[in-house]
């Protein structure tokens, strides 16, 4: 079972296999849960998410085509119930870049800006900086934030992202540049509140 | 030299290290010159690595132990333990004429002979021979088409729907996401569903096609 391919282990799961679908979701839960996560900033729901795309995986089996990558078939399913799950609670609840680091105490430490640094990405250091950076990208907006998870947090191609989301390459890229951008953004609006700088993007064009 | 709008197109390709040797010879060459797009380089490359790096991380309490495959596994049993016929999902195509059509559920023979259809579909559409099958009964659930999302040509649906019989057509990315969603599958047997894909034809009219 560990070596064959995820296209034959699907094969196997059409015909009602168990044991080749385990070896799927072990193949591909770390990656999955870790996608869901990203997307929804929220390890519950993340963990929701990653076991109910399974269920997906092995009740649709049928429909899987061998043609198609099941990497990608699997961040598909992944992705369409995350954004579900974003929508449903969209008007609930949104990320605030400045909520308390630990999200199970709310008085405690909150992310506090160093006075002055090189670079707004330099200044901002280890975990916090991590948690920092993993709540801009909760904040984005969910067609900017499935682009830049696929590619900058998950390690996945243009090309498969395109796939995924049903859409030309040249606008993931698009999404993927914006998305940076906004972060990029993001991260100088906690570093700076009170002195916006000018966008680089603003400067003179030739 | 290439000109800032041309470079800052390209800029994420650079970054990616997946331009060809010509295209990052002459990308650099601005760059040298240009101090705002090099500066835009430096941004997105700072930011790609940060969120690569924060990408890297373990992902927190979420990290699946070994329960997970038996969840999983719980979960399919209690469905009924068995993998849902072929035409309760829909699966996407990165079709630019996608259009996801909800039909009425057909009674018991007709379901099996639909499987029947289904599965020729499946084939036919592989090799792509398949021409739109319309006897899959009406469609019960009819959605207005979300004008706000209108980048669509309202001619093209006009056309698809004056070729066909059907009781909703439209563009896939118009389709209403709960819609879609309904569509793609997530929940098995609540809505049979039936796919028909729409492609322009060398003609320019609409062919459909239709899968399960």
């Amino acid at each position: 079972m560990q070596t064959e391919t995820p296209q034959e282990l699907m094969r196997l799961v059409q015909t009602g296999n168990e044991e080749a679908f385990s070896e799927l979701v072990r193949r591909f839960k770390e990656p999955i849960t870790a996608f869901a996560l990203r997307m929804l900033n929220d390890p519950q729901k993340a963990l929701d998410v990653a076991q109910e795309t399974f269920v997906n995986v092995y009740v649709h089996a049928q429909s899987y085509r061998p043609v198609a990558s099941f990497q990608g078939w699997l961040y598909r399913i992944a992705h369409n119930l995350a954004i579900n799950e974003l929508r449903r609670r969209k008007r609930e609840q949104t990320v605030s870049i400045d909520a308390p680091l630990d999200p199970g105490r709310p008085d405690g430490p909150r992310f506090e800006p160093p006075d002055a640094a090189p670079t707004v990405e330099e200044s901002i250091l280890g975990r916090e900086r991590m948690e920092v950076v993993r709540r801009c990208v909760a904040s984005l907006p969910a067609k900017y934030r499935s682009a830049i998870v696929m590619k900058d947090m998950q390690g996945l191609t243009f090309e498969e992202i395109a796939v995924i989301l049903d859409c030309p390459e040249s606008t993931v890229k698009s999404r993927v540049m914006r998305g940076r951008r906004m972060i990029r953004s993001r991260l100088e609006a906690i570093m700076s509140p009170t002195t916006p700088r000018r966008h680089p993007a603003r400067q003179e064009w030739s | 030299m290439m000109s800032c709008r041309q470079v800052r197109k390209n800029l994420v390709d650079l970054v990616d290290g997946v331009l060809a040797a010509d295209g990052r010879d002459r990308m650099e060459e601005h760059l040298r010159a240009c101090v705002p797009c090099a500066a835009e380089r430096d941004a997105t490359s700072r930011v790609a690595s940060m969120l690569a790096a924060a990408g890297a991380v373990a992902s927190g309490p979420a990290v699946t132990g070994p329960g997970f495959e038996q969840r999983v596994l719980a979960s399919v049993r209690a469905r009924g333990n068995a993998p849902a016929p072929a035409d309760g999902i829909l699966v996407r195509f990165p079709q630019r004429w996608q259009l996801p059509v909800i039909r009425r559920p057909a009674p018991l023979q007709a379901a099996a002979a639909a499987a029947i259809m289904v599965l020729a579909g499946v084939v036919a559409v592989l090799y792509g021979g398949f021409t739109a099958s319309r006897d899959a009964g009406p469609a019960i659930a009819s959605y207005a088409p979300d004008r706000e999302a209108g980048s669509w040509d309202d001619a093209d649906v006009d056309a698809a729907y004056e070729m066909s019989d059907l009781d909703l057509v439209m563009p896939a990315r118009e389709v209403p996401f709960s819609l879609r969603q309904d569509l793609v599958g997530v929940r098995s047997g609540r809505i049979p569903a039936t796919t028909y894909v729409l492609e322009p034809a060398p003609d320019e009219s609409a062919v459909m096609r239709a899968s399960f």
